[in-house]
């Protein structure tokens, strides 16, 4: 897997990626309090950034309003 | 975590090749995003009979329109109170603020979301930690948290380094500057003139800052904080480094930062942004070392896509050799040089308030100045200096105005200067962006 810059993905990229896809999994499921929403909302919104930095994705995840 | 110099060494030593594919894969996203998100990009880029899925590479960046200010108020004026440019709905923001206003138009109204304050914050954190703010560092803000952006995003970039923050909202500004000494504060963030403006009370309050335990301070707002004269009158007064940022509200972040090398120019953040330069007559990109307008696209703010937003802002960029720090990053030199409607006509002679600046702040007998147009006899433009002198400088004062009044005269063809003293006290003092220019003419010629 590639990251945008063309460059070989590094394991530790990988695993960011997966926690991120991990945390809007965990986004829809149903019945969560508010305080666990608006947590992995915050939790979400701040590896997104993360993501950018390293240029891992371009797309946003913008279902989630974050 | 590392003792990395870079606050992302990835990107910010990535080879310019490796750049532009990243940047290239984020404009062909954002591209795609604006135009299926906002009616206001959408309409643009129809307009241009641009199509997202044709945008492949950074190459394809000038076939995108430019954005204007003005097209931005107007939407605003036609779809109150935010207009159709935002990509998210407006449930989605956490925050409103606006423009500072300085040019004096209708002021421009922007709302950030939860992921946008957080990559406000990073954006921040690149330059704070590029000028060696570390988690053992007291940051205080003298700034007043209200609704101009300004240093809000450089605060959460503090908390987010582990920085212990030391906000000042309204104190008065011998309050602040109590505050400074008393709780040990090793970073003050400020407008250049307001870094001033303090020294200036520190010495009236016999408080000793250049003995003092703030070592750095990090500025933004206005161009002064890459004036070599003015950095360093700062820098003698605080006995501390000065770092320069510059930012704007339509990107809601800094897009620039000196780094701790001080090369004389600020790094342009160009993971997160691209910046061109242009001939602001033409609109065709300018070379390095070439001056220009910035027009600034960004990846970041998730509410408020920005692409090719011409800013108004004239800089010069150069080579990211220039500096010697190990980024790859290219630099603004000198950084914000002033703004393309800064400039005053006065009898076919251009000024740039920068530039006097730059010359006035070559003598340290001057404290505060304004510079001051009107019309004489009804036809003839006249442009002069008000000043005010520094304490303790009394000696050798007449001297320094003839210097600086030659040097005015020198550096502009041999339009006349008239330098008038004003007593201490008198001309205004600013916290946040200094308006030092006074317009009185009957018919003003700027250009």
């Amino acid at each position: 897997m590639k990251d945008l810059a063309g460059t070989e993905m590094t394991p530790t990229e990988r695993k960011l990626l997966k926690a991120f896809d991990g945390l809007v999994k965990l986004l829809a499921e149903p019945d969560l309090a508010p305080c666990v929403v608006a947590n992995l909302r915050e939790a979400a919104a701040a590896l997104q950034v993360a993501i950018l930095d390293l240029g891992l994705r371009a797309t946003r995840a913008d279902e989630l309003h974050l | 975590m590392s003792d990395s110099p870079y606050w992302n060494p990835k990107t910010e030593t990535m080879p310019r090749e490796g750049l532009r594919r990243l940047q290239g894969r984020k404009l062909k996203a954002l591209v795609a995003r604006a135009h299926d998100r906002s009616p206001f990009h959408r309409r643009l880029l129809d307009q241009a009979k641009v199509k997202p899925e044709r945008i492949r590479s950074l190459d394809d960046l000038k076939r995108l329109p430019f954005t204007t200010r003005e097209a931005w108020m107007e939407c605003q004026g036609q779809v109150p109170m935010f207009g159709d440019m935002l990509a998210q709905p407006v449930d989605d923001a956490v925050r409103y603020h606006m423009t500072s206003g300085t040019t004096g138009r209708r002021p421009l109204r922007v709302l950030d979301s939860r992921f946008d304050w957080k990559w406000i914050a990073e954006c921040w954190c690149y330059g704070f930690h590029a000028f060696g703010v570390r988690p053992r560092d007291r940051v205080f803000f003298a700034f007043s948290y209200a609704t101009f952006i300004g240093f809000w995003g450089a605060h959460y970039a503090c908390e987010k380094l582990g920085a212990m923050v030391l906000p000042s909202g309204n104190m008065t500004t011998p309050n602040r500057v109590r505050v400074i000494e008393e709780l040990g504060a090793t970073v003050v963030c400020a407008t250049p003139t307001y870094a001033l403006r303090m020294a200036q009370e520190a010495r009236e309050l016999g408080i000793d800052l250049p003995n003092g335990l703030v070592a750095r301070l990090i500025v933004s707002g206005e161009p002064a904080g890459s004036i070599p004269a003015t950095k360093k009158m700062i820098e003698a007064q605080w006995g501390a480094k000065v770092g320069d940022t510059a930012g704007m509200t339509e990107l809601g972040t800094i897009m620039m930062f000196e780094c701790s090398h001080q090369p004389g120019g600020a790094h342009i953040i160009e993971d997160h942004f691209v910046e061109e330069v242009i001939d602001p007559a033409t609109g065709e990109e300018v070379g390095y070392g070439e001056q220009g307008e910035r027009v600034v696209t960004s990846f970041g703010r998730g509410m408020i896509p920005v692409i090719r937003y011409r800013t108004r802002d004239l800089v010069v960029k150069v080579p990211a050799s220039r500096c010697r720090c190990g980024r790859t990053f290219d630099l603004y030199e000198g950084g914000i040089l002033g703004r393309v409607d800064d400039m005053l006509l006065v009898r076919g002679t251009n000024v740039y308030p920068r530039a006097v600046e730059a010359i006035v702040r070559e003598y340290p007998a001057v404290d505060e100045f304004q510079l001051h147009l009107w019309t004489d006899e009804g036809i003839r433009d006249e442009i002069g200096v008000r000043y005010e002198v520094r304490a303790g400088h009394e000696a050798g004062c007449e001297q320094a105005v003839a210097a600086l009044q030659q040097d005015l005269v020198r550096n502009h063809e041999g339009l006349n200067f008239h330098l008038s003293r004003v007593p201490t006290g008198t001309l205004p003092r600013f916290e946040l962006k200094a308006k030092r220019v006074k317009d009185d003419r009957v018919v003003k010629g700027g250009a």
